[in-house]
């Protein structure tokens, strides 16, 4: 947390001077306070967070340099056995330069990497170099920063990812990329992947995308996915896809040497837009878990504006096969009492098997609003009852202020 | 591994890709950030651009937003991602929930996401693993007592232990064995049977299991567990 806080107040610090030189600074500020009962402890608790992000643009004359950060520290009276009551994260912080020489850009700092073989939060750098022939060449690498529930960052200065990816857009509306990916932990080789994903408009409104990712050490496909999407009428949306997966662990971890199986799915769905106001949308999956396992999945919904100042969207989920039945809907709804302010309000209720229980049902009752002071200030409150095998009513919420300056 | 459906659908991708290359150039969106979702159809619909960000959005972004020229960043900052990624919520959001550390809730983490999620993290099992890490699932799992779990394999018992131990947890480890992570991080449940050091030595590999390259990128370590 102090490493964090530290980090944040330096990176404000060293960007005060840059305001001399007319660089734009822009800073979004979420003040937020909770109240929930932890399921855990079974006691009331309640937590404060503070948000901060930060961007800050136009530091040179060709507006290739910019700085970006993104934080929070969140104070909670905890109870949970080795959780912190005091935590921070920085999300990230990164220097974001384009055109260092020609065609080359430069990130470095905390960030957001993600190839066709893996992503991950790395202390480090990503270098991307275009044009070099009908190809872009990515290279990143760093520290693997993994934040996990109520602790801090898990992973140390071991803990590493590096990858380099091969893209290229010489094919029009078309993008083919590869990569290879490489985590360890500590000394050790931990994951060792490559991937490649496919995406291509096509005319009369198709899109094909596929995607592939193998583990070089456990010698399997870890992912596999392939789609087509298009529109035959200009308000209709139809898509199929093929998706299977095989888990595949770290190689340091026991787990990598046991047996498992490879799970299948197939999913069709559609979006068709009555009008501008109305939409409607729904989904099937047929998941096979392998063994004689199976389950089917729907979802449909529609989404509405009857009048200008009015949303609703209601949805219906159904599932049955292995694993458990459940069924439910949700239904919520925004009403804009005028341009600044706005109510809403929604009920969420799911009727639920799993293998070993009785059947249940559970209700989630929720009313907020928000209200803008001014073009920088805001203030949103959130509240909500849930009903369920656990409580009769529990009661929990959020209010925040937010700022943007 | 079935290696035909992996083939036969690059195959069909590469045909595609060769067999239509009629339309226009990649546009750069930094200009509409501003625009509602609904008024991008506009120009997708009428350019023959396939639609994106509708109501089905969240289940197909992954491939698109990987790309290495993905224009997310035209119209979104990094905190997009990762507010739901690694867990976080600046973002006012009045339809979804918020957990106890004031981050968001997708909306697939349905009214009592506690009772439910055992059902929902079945669909797609790997799509758990985009935003948390097995110890995330141990920080709640460390603390609910073993004989609460409702599970085949983990059913509550009266006499000698907290559950009745059966055949069927080798199946439920081989669809979901991340899950058992979840409450055994180092797996030494498994290995009071499965280790070949003890006097069971039921045999965990996949067939014509050979080690191969995990065995060297572990540096012989993870073997030595159990041999």
């Amino acid at each position: 947390m102090r490493r964090t806080c530290l980090l944040m107040c330096l990176a404000l610090l060293l960007s005060m001077p840059l305001a001399a030189y007319a660089v734009d600074m822009r800073v979004t500020s979420s003040t937020q306070y909770l109240w929930f009962n932890d399921i855990l402890s079974g006691k009331d608790d309640e937590m404060l967070g503070q948000y901060l992000k930060m961007s800050i643009t136009k530091v040179n004359p060709g507006d290739t340099i910019s700085i970006q950060g993104y934080g929070r520290g969140t104070y909670r009276s905890a109870d949970a056995k080795g959780a912190d009551d005091l935590l921070g994260r920085m999300y990230y912080l990164y220097l974001d330069y384009r055109n260092v020489v020609t065609d080359v850009d430069l990130i470095a700092g905390r960030h957001y990497a993600a190839l066709p073989a893996g992503s991950a939060l790395i202390d480090g750098g990503t270098l991307s170099i275009r044009n070099v022939g009908p190809v872009d060449l990515r290279i990143l690498g760093g520290r693997n920063v993994v934040f996990s529930g109520d602790r801090g960052e898990i992973t140390g200065g071991n803990d590493r990812f590096l990858g380099a990816g091969i893209s290229t857009d010489a094919v029009r509306l078309t993008h083919i990329e590869t990569g290879y990916a490489r985590k360890t932990d500590g000394s050790d080789i931990a994951r060792e992947t490559v991937g490649v994903t496919i995406t291509t408009y096509l005319p009369k409104r198709v899109a094909v995308y596929g995607e592939a990712k193998y583990d070089l050490l456990s010698e399997a496909t870890n992912e596999l996915l392939a789609g087509i999407k298009f529109s035959p009428l200009e308000r209709l949306t139809l898509a199929g896809e093929y998706y299977e997966s095989y888990p595949t662990f770290d190689a340091t971890s026991i787990y990598s040497v046991f047996a498992v199986n490879q799970y299948q799915e197939r999913l069709v769905k559609a979006e068709y837009a009555v009008t501008e106001a109305w939409k409607v949308f729904a989904s099937y999956a047929a998941e096979d878990f392998n063994d004689g396992e199976d389950a089917n999945l729907y979802h449909a919904g529609i989404s509405a504006r009857p009048v200008e100042d009015l949303v609703l969207n209601v949805s219906y989920d159904k599932r049955n096969g292995y694993g458990g039945v459940l069924s439910g809907f949700r239904f919520n709804g925004r009403y804009a009492l005028s341009a600044k302010t706005a109510v809403s309000a929604g009920i969420d209720r799911d009727d639920f098997r799993r293998e070993t229980f009785a059947d249940e049902s559970v209700k989630k009752y929720w009313i907020g609003g928000t209200h803008r002071f001014n073009k920088t200030l805001s203030l949103m409150v959130r509240a909500e009852d849930n009903v369920n095998v656990n409580y009769n009513h529990q009661y929990q919420g959020a209010a925040s202020v937010n700022a943007e300056f | 591994m079935k290696k035909q459906p992996i083939i036969a659908s690059f195959a069909l991708l590469g045909f595609l890709v060769i067999a239509y290359q009629l339309v226009d150039a990649k546009t750069s969106h930094r200009e509409y950030r501003d625009l509602k979702t609904a008024e991008c159809a506009s120009c997708h619909q009428g350019e023959g651009i396939a639609a994106n960000h509708g109501a089905l959005w969240v289940h197909e972004h992954r491939v698109f937003a990987v790309k290495a020229n993905a224009n997310c960043a035209d119209c979104h900052d990094q905190s997009s991602c990762l507010d739901c990624h690694t867990g976080g919520g600046i973002e006012p959001d009045l339809t979804r929930s918020l957990s106890r550390r004031g981050e968001y809730m997708p909306k697939s983490h349905r009214s009592d996401w506690i009772s439910i999620h055992p059902i929902n993290a079945r669909n797609r099992p790997q799509d758990c693993y985009r935003c948390h890490d097995a110890t995330s699932c141990y920080d709640c799992h460390s603390r609910v007592k073993s004989n609460t779990m409702n599970i085949r394999s983990h059913v509550k018992t009266f006499v000698g232990q907290d559950f009745i131990w059966n055949a069927e947890h080798s199946r439920e480890a081989r669809r979901n064995l991340q899950s058992c992570q979840s409450c055994h991080p180092e797996g030494d449940v498994c290995l009071q049977c499965h280790s070949a050091k003890l006097s069971v030595k039921v045999n965990p590999h996949p067939k014509d299991w050979s080690g191969g390259k995990l065995k060297s990128a572990s540096g012989d370590k993870t073997c030595r567990i159990c041999h």
